[in-house]
């Protein structure tokens, strides 16, 4: 009907990321490296010098193992592709796909979470159990698993990352949507006869997302960085070998760190700006919404 | 003397809470132990207790929200607790509810038209019919008409009071169940709303069952008071004579509590037996061996439950 | 024992500082109740906060504060150091709240008496600890319970006991009886009052129940909008009321045997920060007249007591 509740989110959301940014400087600084990286990620494909060789589609084994020079600015790799344009194509696509994960993560979470704690007793213990289960699966696990039944592509570690990452926010959500549904604003809708559907769509929903997106921002570091290990350990699949992916050109590097330390270097250096940045921007935001938070980082030591 | 519009029999009901501690498992606390009332179209029912006597279950009892264990909520002579969904929607049209904490019953993220209009919503009305309803309500209860494109949390707690009032009569009920309408109100809010309920009960015919801690609350707009402790009605009849002369002694002790100035314990046990016994003033030996019964005195207008008054 | 001289106390925020209270002029003697009554957001409990100490460190203050012969705020400096906690001390709403449900009551008493009185023997603290029990009407069992063992009537007891430690000179109790039930209400309040009696303390009672007011308090303070409007040394000015504000307040108080109708007081109390010009109550007053739309009226000395009113000032200046 009108639009004024969805507007008052936004407004929640920007005014706490204006808060935090007049508050914080660390939160300033990640921001700002952040819209940077983005930028990059999405120029990518248009400003790499070889986008052929940053594809993957095309090598060139003479020149292998080029140390960095005008013409390479971060060298070539052992197949004698151009590292920066590998890592300006691979920094677009694991962005994207952190973004598509905790995106698709979110909604599906705060759906399931919401209706659960409207749900029937019996039907609310079993699916509470379930999130509880997929909480308990470890995602690289999962994603092998999914790599052999999917056929190993991109898609696979997504649907694997989706698959570990929702149950999180299910259960946030459950339990936000649980405080709510004692609240009068929930039971005099049902009481007049109106659906879950209705109830979860206009009460529930508009109530949690805020704190959710929250919680969401603060998630998106650790996403880049599970994609990242599983790559890494796993390959993103028989075949793909050509793919640009942060997390497998790391593992290729390594083999030939002590000849070419160049090719290790840039991406893991960028793979490190982007979870330092993103954890510390999260962080903030996080730590702004729950003030009592504050400080956290003290139990660290 | 025409039949009761709410007639509640013989009512029980619990909650489940966790046990507590380590261990795992519920047990049930009786929040209604037996509870008798009659309601008669167009009066007022004032039901007064402190916290913990069983007023706010007694009125989600009524709303369904909590399930009766035992007895009967009979509506127009209908057992609401048992009817199926369809004709329980029928009835509900009839039954407006306006909660204790403005706050907590309105939406913060729903503009303020939608959240008076809500209850239209199931019935499938035109547009300019529910744009004309609530057009109505606001005037009734003087909320201007730019109100309704705000969010709750640009009014104050008045304000969201006469909201959720709006949105209780909207559907044009004959019953209207106010738990603690002003408890969360300044003292000049408060005289706006009570003034405006009187006002509404006038206009509209309707029937009240207002349930507050403060008994001159109550009595502002009580045609019978009705007192509760620990889940029971002690005393019920007319508002003026239970005003002038209680004869329970939790009562008086509701109506002239600077006469006592000490802490006293309501036993909120699970036995039947009388919980103030172990200070009243008119103890009697079997109080604590027996349940009192329910008296009736003033030509059955008046009923009390304790011993002194079996004759 | 306390005393304001044109206080002022604020709060920041982004475009500025909202004050709360202006100008508050406030005497309350040793040994006296006051009773500080207003409605919500009229600045009470910052007026209590600031006497006890306890204001959040973005507030802002003007004027100057005394406390028992000792200048706590002075312009915006505050020093509360030996007088918070020690010579003054709060009671909050929840009073049971400061208990720590790991200690025993005896373990929590003698650690607040052995930090406020150093050098005293193991066998005095103890007796100390005992003597405050009983002064707070509970038994000697009670030293060796943890609090979950109390009721909640005994838990609040022991918290005040608890809040007597140091042995303070004033009590700020904010809403002390405000989420009771009727009877423990006045429970809560005969205790304070015979505990002030007996150890002549001075207590600032806040509240927004009139009837409790009246039943514990010797001099009435009404507060609207950050400033006293009514100051009177006895509760007779909660029988007749003078400043117009008191008037309507008491006669929108339901009355048990009287269905006349309600006073409305029209529109809402203002919020600090947006109070208007003049008188701080004219757009809601039935008596108002020109000079009060522009003009903010002094306190003025009508008859027994103080008022905030021009009604007053003809009359004050013959």
């Amino acid at each position: 009907m009108s639009s004024l509740p969805l507007r008052s989110t936004i407004e929640d959301i920007t005014s706490l990321l204006t808060r935090t940014w007049r508050k914080r400087p660390g939160f300033r600084v990640s921001l700002i490296i952040m819209i940077v990286l983005f930028t990059v990620a999405a120029l990518g494909p248009y400003i790499a010098p070889y986008p052929r060789q940053g594809l993957g589609v095309e090598i060139d084994v003479t020149n292998a193992l080029l140390p960095p020079s005008p013409k390479h600015i971060l060298g070539t790799d052992s197949l004698g592709r151009d590292v920066l344009s590998r890592v300006l194509f691979a920094l677009g696509r694991g962005l994207y796909q952190s973004l598509v994960v905790v995106a698709v993560s979110l909604v599906l979470g705060i759906v399931v979470g919401s209706f659960t704690a409207l749900a029937p007793r019996s039907i609310e213990a079993v699916v509470s159990y379930v999130i509880e289960l997929l909480l308990a699966l470890p995602s690289i696990l999962l994603a092998a698993l999914l790599a052999i039944l999917l056929g190993g592509t991109a898609t696979s570690i997504t649907v694997a990352l989706i698959v570990t990452w929702f149950p999180w926010y299910a259960r946030v959500s459950y339990l936000q949507a649980r405080g709510l549904r004692e609240l009068d604003f929930v039971r005099i809708p049902l009481y007049y006869g109106l659906s879950r559907a209705y109830v979860v769509v206009k009460h529930i929903g508009p109530n949690i997302l805020a704190p959710m997106i929250v919680e969401a921002l603060s998630d998106m570091g650790s996403v880049v960085l599970e994609i990242s290990s599983i790559t890494f350990l796993f390959g993103i699949g028989i075949g793909s070998f050509e793919e640009p992916d942060l997390g497998m050109m790391v593992a290729n590097g390594l083999r030939d760190l002590v000849r070419a330390p160049w090719v290790f270097t840039a991406p893991a250096a960028i793979l490190a700006l982007i979870a330092i940045v993103f954890t510390v921007f999260g962080e903030a935001v996080y730590e702004e919404h729950h003030p009592i938070l504050r400080r956290r980082w003290w139990l660290w030591f | 003397m025409s039949s009761p519009l709410l007639k509640i029999e013989n009512l029980h009901a619990f909650y489940t809470v966790p046990l507590g501690g380590l261990r795992y498992g519920y047990r049930k606390v009786w929040a209604l132990k037996g509870v008798n009332l009659d309601v008669f179209p167009g009066t007022t029912l004032g039901v007064v207790g402190g916290s913990g006597s069983g007023k706010t279950s007694l009125i989600r009892a009524i709303l369904g929200f909590l399930r009766p264990a035992k007895g009967r909520i009979l509506f127009r002579g209908m057992d609401i607790s048992k009817l199926d969904r369809r004709r329980r929607m029928e009835i509900v049209k009839e039954i407006g509810y306006v909660p204790q904490e403005p706050s907590q019953s309105i939406n913060p993220k729903m503009t303020i038209k939608d959240s008076i209009a809500e209850p239209l919503r199931p019935l499938g009305l035109s547009k300019e019919d529910i744009e004309k309803r609530i057009g109505v309500v606001m005037e009734m209860l003087d909320l201007d008409r730019s109100v309704g494109r705000m969010l709750a949390r640009e009014l104050s707690g008045g304000m969201l009071q006469r909201v959720a009032i709006a949105r209780a009569i909207i559907l044009k009920p004959r019953l209207l169940l106010l738990d603690e309408p002003t408890s969360f109100l300044d003292i000049s809010t408060q005289a706006q709303i009570l003034n405006i309920l009187r006002d509404l009960k006038e206009e509209l015919g309707l029937t009240y069952v207002l349930v507050s801690h403060d008994i001159d609350v109550v009595s502002y707009i009580s045609d019978r008071i009705a007192v509760m402790v620990s889940g029971k009605v002690v005393e019920e009849g007319v508002a003026e004579k239970i005003l002038r002369e209680p004869l329970h002694p939790y009562t008086s002790i509701l109506l002239n509590p600077e006469g006592v100035a000490r802490e006293i314990s309501i036993a909120n046990s699970e036995t039947d037996l009388c919980p103030i016994r172990s200070w009243c003033p008119l103890r009697m030996k079997k109080c604590s061996t027996e349940p009192p019964p329910a008296v009736k005195i003033d030509n059955e207008e008046r009923t009390v439950l304790c011993w002194h008054y079996t004759t | 024992m306390v005393r304001s001289e044109e206080l002022g106390i604020g709060y920041e925020h982004d475009e500025g500082v909202a004050w709360v209270v202006e100008d508050l002029d406030l005497e309350v003697e040793h040994g006296v109740v006051t009773c500080l009554i207003g409605e919500s957001g009229c600045g009470k409990s910052t007026i209590g906060n600031a006497i006890s100490g306890l204001l959040p460190p973005y507030a802002r203050t003007y004027g100057r504060l005394v406390v028992a012969d000792r200048v706590v705020i002075d312009g915006d400096k505050m020093n509360f150091t030996g007088v918070r906690g020690k010579v003054v001390v709060r009671i909050a709403q929840d009073p049971a709240s400061a208990l720590n449900p790991y200690l025993t009551i005896g373990e929590q008493l003698s650690t607040a008496i052995r930090t406020h009185f150093p050098g005293l023997s193991e066998h005095d603290v103890r007796s100390k600890a005992l003597e405050l029990l009983s002064d707070v009407m509970l038994g000697e069992d009670v030293y060796d319970r943890y609090p979950h063992q109390l009721s909640g009537g005994m838990k609040r007891r022991a918290a005040i006991a608890l809040a007597l430690a140091p042995e303070p000179e004033v009590i700020v109790a904010d809403e002390p009886t405000s989420a009771l039930d009727a009877y423990l209400k006045y429970a809560v309040a005969s205790l304070l009052k015979k505990l002030q009696r007996e150890w002549e303390l001075t207590l600032v009672f806040i509240t927004h129940d009139v009837s409790i007011a009246r039943y514990i308090c010797d001099q009435v303070v009404v507060v609207y909008a950050g400033r006293i409007v009514e100051e009177g040394a006895s509760p007779r000015c909660l029988e007749s009321p003078s400043h117009p504000y008191l008037e309507l307040l008491l006669k929108a108080l339901p009355k048990r045997f009287s269905k006349d109708r309600l006073a409305d007081i029209p529109g809402m109390p203002p919020r600090p920060g947006m109070y208007p010009t003049g008188c701080k109550f004219h757009p809601r007053c039935p008596y108002v007249f020109e000079r009060c739309r522009q003009e903010e009226p002094p306190i003025i000395k009508a008859g027994d007591r103080l008022v905030r009113c021009w009604r007053y000032y003809e009359q004050s200046l013959t």
